[in-house]
């Protein structure tokens, strides 16, 4: 808590604040950041392989490549979250997991798994989008606003 | 605590390796599989993609390059190297503008990895199966085609 703040409070509560932030146990920042860099690496190592694999056999261009590949690497997440392992995943990598497209995968599908027994339509097609949907609503309106941001600088600025 | 120094300090020493010694290796995987040596193909009406693909690999930051032409139409796909792909918008518009100058063709020029795999296939085919200049060009079109193709 910051000293400001800290000298409106009574003696016992600063008292209690001291208490507390002996016994309270540490976060171990630095491993869990290890931990989410490589995780998160490796997930985007097995990314870039299925790109590879569509450019190989099928007619992508690495400028198209990513379509197919975003819905396949959120397919498999949503496979791994209904068969429960991408939750341990999670509880080990944490943001190594949840920042990668497949975390969207995951929050997409565990919400529909949670809310599955109030009903397909009021339960799963009404939870579904709970946790994902304000992640498709940032997006599109992030992507609004710089689009209109460039097409502003393009047109009145004279960039471009 | 020490057991992760020890695996960071692994992953470090492994990223660290010298590229040089990577880039020769795939040299020469390249040279068992391909008839030339350059990435140009070998014939007397592709002395123009021989001189292309000279021009890009005088380029420090060109890791490979081939090219074929046909018809009045000159195919250029180019390999950046890694950390050089930052630029790549710049490399592109210099490339480009390069070639335009140089050859008075039809220049298509493209960094794209599954166009340089196409016509590469395609340099071998001219290279082993003498192929006629009608069939290149149908499948320079499909490769011209595929690099305009928009997401």
């Amino acid at each position: 808590m910051a000293n400001e703040k800290r000298k409106h409070l009574t003696p016992v509560q600063q008292e209690y604040h001291q208490f507390e932030q002996a016994r309270e146990t540490k976060r171990p920042v630095l491993k869990n950041c290890v931990r989410a860099f490589f995780v998160g690496g490796f997930i985007c190592a097995i990314g870039q392989a299925i790109s590879y694999f569509y450019m190989y056999f099928f007619d992508f261009t690495e400028k198209t490549v990513g379509n197919p590949t975003v819905a396949t690497m959120v397919f498999i997440a949503m496979l791994l979250t209904g068969f429960g392992v991408y939750d341990r995943l999670a509880q080990f990598a944490g943001a190594g997991s949840a920042v990668p497209v497949t975390g969207f995968g995951n929050a997409v599908i565990s919400a529909a798994i949670e809310h599955r027994t109030e009903g397909f339509v009021l339960g799963v097609g009404g939870n579904m989008f709970k946790l994902a949907g304000s992640v498709i609503l940032f997006g599109t309106f992030s992507a609004f606003v710089v689009a209109l941001i460039k097409t502003i600088a393009i047109k009145w600025g004279g960039l471009g | 605590m020490k057991k992760w120094f020890v695996l960071i300090l692994v992953f470090l020493l492994m990223s660290c390796a010298h590229e040089q010694k990577e880039q020769q290796q795939s040299l020469q995987q390249e040279n068992i599989t391909n008839v030339s040596h350059d990435g140009s193909a070998k014939r007397s009406d592709q002395q123009h993609a021989e001189k292309a693909v000279e021009m890009l690999k005088a380029r420090e930051d060109v890791k490979d390059a081939v090219a074929v032409q046909a018809n009045g139409r000159l195919l250029v796909a180019y390999q950046v190297k890694h950390l050089h792909r930052f630029r790549m918008k710049q490399i592109e518009k210099e490339v480009g503008k390069a070639l335009n100058e140089q050859f008075r063709e039809k220049v298509i020029a493209s960094h794209d990895l599954k166009i340089f795999w196409k016509t590469k296939a395609l340099k071998e085919k001219i290279e082993t199966k003498n192929i006629s200049e009608k069939e290149i060009e149908k499948e320079i079109t499909v490769i011209q085609k595929l690099s305009e193709e928009q997401t």
